[in-house]
């Protein structure tokens, strides 16, 4: 994890109600509907932030990043870049100040370019310095990403994916931007690959005062290096809070059965019983009221009918009937002693 | 008792430019009735290419020669094509990583288990479907005879694991082997799929390899576990004494490569393994991890010789855990 960002300042990046809503045609016949990939997300990134994004596949995350690096345009809401709408910025602009890291650096990276070429393009895009001095700072950020300098007139191919993977890195940094969107970087890669580019990222993050949007599947690597974390379900943030409160008490019960799934190198332990039925619900279709009541085992009446209220706190918030009065307080303490009574419930 | 499959000195190389590719390297295996072996290593290593070895649906070019490959008493290496097809999915069955490819497009689910009991039993084809119903409700499938008439794309990645495994099971085969079973599924289907397999792993008495690259997997299901680097198996034992305490420097550098929430502070750096796996292609010498070993001395270069750390748990390593001292060796690769 890195410093606590500055709560005062106004945010690099912000989500305002952003939607993002695609028409699909699911058979030949039927009428397009509206698949609402990203839904009614508010999001705010500090300077210096690492701010975690997690949930299922299908859940909106990789959406939500294209639209903060401009690639999609939100249906409605706004983006805004240092407190400037998105809309009024040239392409250039933008890619000056966010770049991206993607999961997969096979397939990433032009494999008929020399990494030289490969991490001078942004330089030669945005016509950043002389021509001449691209060796110089292509170099210097090979250099601080661990690559060695023999390794400039290498392909892709030629590379392990370890290494591909600081190539991505070094094209993101190379024009030294402020805002790295990382979506699942270390996927791809062994965990002894991984943890060496989950130091590098902490590392250059320290260095150049990096923001990052890390967008990763995998619990344990996001509450390691992120500061806040922001939990999604079907396009909705369903949890965001400072990384050490949200994993040392989850609010959400999906982001309790998130945290629980996590299985952690340790003996002994077993495996997680997570009660969340089989099926993830088809985000053409949302289930009625809250999203998450048909998997839910503390669902009530209420989450069959109403969505639950975004509640606020600071910047932290929760969405979910459980935290909203004193009824769902005696609920809740009532299904603590349930839970400490170990009554194994049943799928 | 007598282990359900006993594997010794394994040994598979493929033909590639340059020399063969020495891909598995003289491996030893045992899995008793019941009992689930985890093997973890990663991206490379041949564990992939083990679990197929054991199956023969190695690639056609790739060699495989072994001292013994046995199940249930019987060689492997000298039955004909026909006989293992025979053996195949009726008695030891297989469950692959991503069922997208491994399941036919082009067929319903239920065509595609119903063949598979076919191929396997004489019965009728009502039989096989009211099996196929069984086996689906059993993986936890609702609706499962409406499934049935499904095609593989219309199910999301958790059920068309949950069909890959009925289909697995649909001949009570006594060993499964499993390769990376849950990698492409969410972390939230991967414990249900895990906690599935090792129920019915439970009730009908399977034993089961697990291939797996994830030692959070190895460490919640796994009786025995043997970790393999290139091409060999560089510490084996059962998985209690293996994650207690792990003695080979391979093992011990994965374990600190992973986060461990509450345990490892956030933001802490992180431990890593330098270096890059060597070449299998040509002669390999010695011990194959001595480029990378923060530990490694001239004497690595020989065969490392099997060092036992507990009953039952084995590593192979010149120095004993207490002897090892920091690296001297000259021109070692660290860092990236």
């Amino acid at each position: 994890m890195v410093t606590d960002p500055p709560t005062t300042a106004h945010p690099v990046l912000e989500l305002r109600a952003v939607s993002k809503v695609y028409r699909v045609q699911t058979t030949m016949f039927n009428r397009p509907r509206d698949l609402r990939a990203v839904d009614d997300v508010s999001l705010q990134l500090h300077r210096g932030d690492v701010l975690g994004l997690v949930g299922e596949s299908g859940c909106g995350k990789s959406t939500l990043s294209r639209l903060l690096l401009g690639l999609e345009a939100p249906t409605s809401g706004e983006v805004l870049i240092d407190g400037k709408p998105m809309t009024g910025t040239s392409i250039r602009d933008r890619a000056r100040r966010i770049q991206p890291i993607f999961q997969d650096p096979y397939a990433s990276l032009n494999p008929r370019k020399t990494v030289a070429d490969i991490i001078a393009l942004p330089l030669r895009v945005h016509s950043i310095g002389e021509r001449s001095d691209d060796a110089k700072r292509v170099t210097e950020m090979m250099d601080r990403v661990g690559l060695p300098a023999r390794m400039l007139l290498n392909y892709p191919n030629q590379l392990s994916g370890g290494q591909r993977q600081r190539v991505a890195i070094a094209r993101a940094l190379v024009m030294r931007p402020e805002i790295i969107i990382c979506d699942e970087p270390t996927s791809a890669l062994d965990v002894s690959v991984q943890s060496q580019i989950l130091n590098l990222l902490m590392d250059l993050h320290d260095e150049f005062g990096l923001t990052y949007l890390f967008i990763s599947h995998d619990l344990s690597v996001v509450q390691h290096i992120a500061s806040r974390v922001a939990v999604m379900y079907l396009g909705r943030i369903i949890e965001a809070r400072k990384s050490t409160q949200l994993f040392a008490d989850p609010l959400h019960p999906y982001s309790k059965a998130l945290l629980d799934s996590v299985l952690t190198p340790e003996i002994g332990m077993g495996l997680p019983e997570t009660n969340l039925g089989a099926t993830f619900p088809n985000p053409i279709d949302p289930p009625p009221g809250c999203a998450f009541h048909p998997r839910c085992g503390h669902a009530m009446q209420r989450c069959h009918k109403e969505r639950p209220p975004t509640l606020r706190e600071g910047s932290d918030r929760v969405e979910c009937w459980l935290h909203d009065d004193l009824e769902a307080e005696q609920t809740r303490a009532v299904d603590a002693q349930r839970s400490t009574a170990a009554t194994p419930d049943t799928v | 008792m007598k282990p359900l499959l006993e594997v010794e000195d394994l040994v598979v190389d493929i033909p590639v430019a340059g020399g063969d590719l020495h891909a598995v390297r003289g491996i030893d295996l045992s899995v008793e009735k019941g009992e689930t072996l985890c093997i973890v290593g990663e991206s490379g290593c041949g564990k992939s290419l083990t679990s197929l070895a054991i199956m023969d649906l190695l690639p056609t070019k790739a060699r495989r020669h072994a001292a013994r490959i046995a199940f249930d008493g019987i060689e492997i290496q000298s039955l004909r094509p026909r006989q293992m097809a025979d053996m195949r999915g009726d008695r030891m069955a297989m469950i692959f990583q991503e069922p997208m490819t491994s399941l036919n497009p082009s067929y319903t689910i239920g065509n595609q288990l119903i063949e598979t009991y076919l191929a396997h039993r004489r019965t009728s084809t009502k039989e096989a479907r009211d099996r196929a119903i069984d086996l689906l409700e059993r993986v936890g499938i609702t609706a499962a005879a409406s499934r049935l008439a499904h095609y593989p794309h219309q199910l999301s990645g958790g059920l068309r694991q949950r069909v890959m495994i009925a289909m697995s099971l649909m001949c009570e085969p006594e060993l499964i082997i499993a390769d990376e079973p849950t990698t492409a599924l969410d972390v939230t289907i991967q414990a249900q799929i895990l906690l599935l397999l090792a129920e019915l792993q439970r009730e009908l008495g399977m034993a089961m390899i697990l291939i797996t690259h994830d030692l959070g997997v190895v460490a919640r299901v796994a009786d025995k576990v043997a970790v393999m680097y290139a091409g060999e198996i560089v510490e084996a034992g059962r998985a209690t004494d293996v994650f207690a305490s792990p003695s080979h420097p391979y093992t011990t550098g994965l374990l600190e490569c992973i986060p461990v929430p509450g345990k490892t502070a956030p933001g802490a750096r992180l431990g890593t393994i330098g270096g890059i796996v060597p070449s299998l292609v040509g002669d390999v010498a010695g011990c194959a991890f001595r480029d990378r070993c923060r530990f490694a001395a001239p004497t690595c270069a020989e065969p490392a010789p099997a060092q036992t750390a507990s009953v039952g748990h084995s590593y192979r390593c010149w120095f004993p855990e207490g002897a090892r001292m920091p690296s001297t060796v000259e021109g070692l690769v660290h860092g990236h």
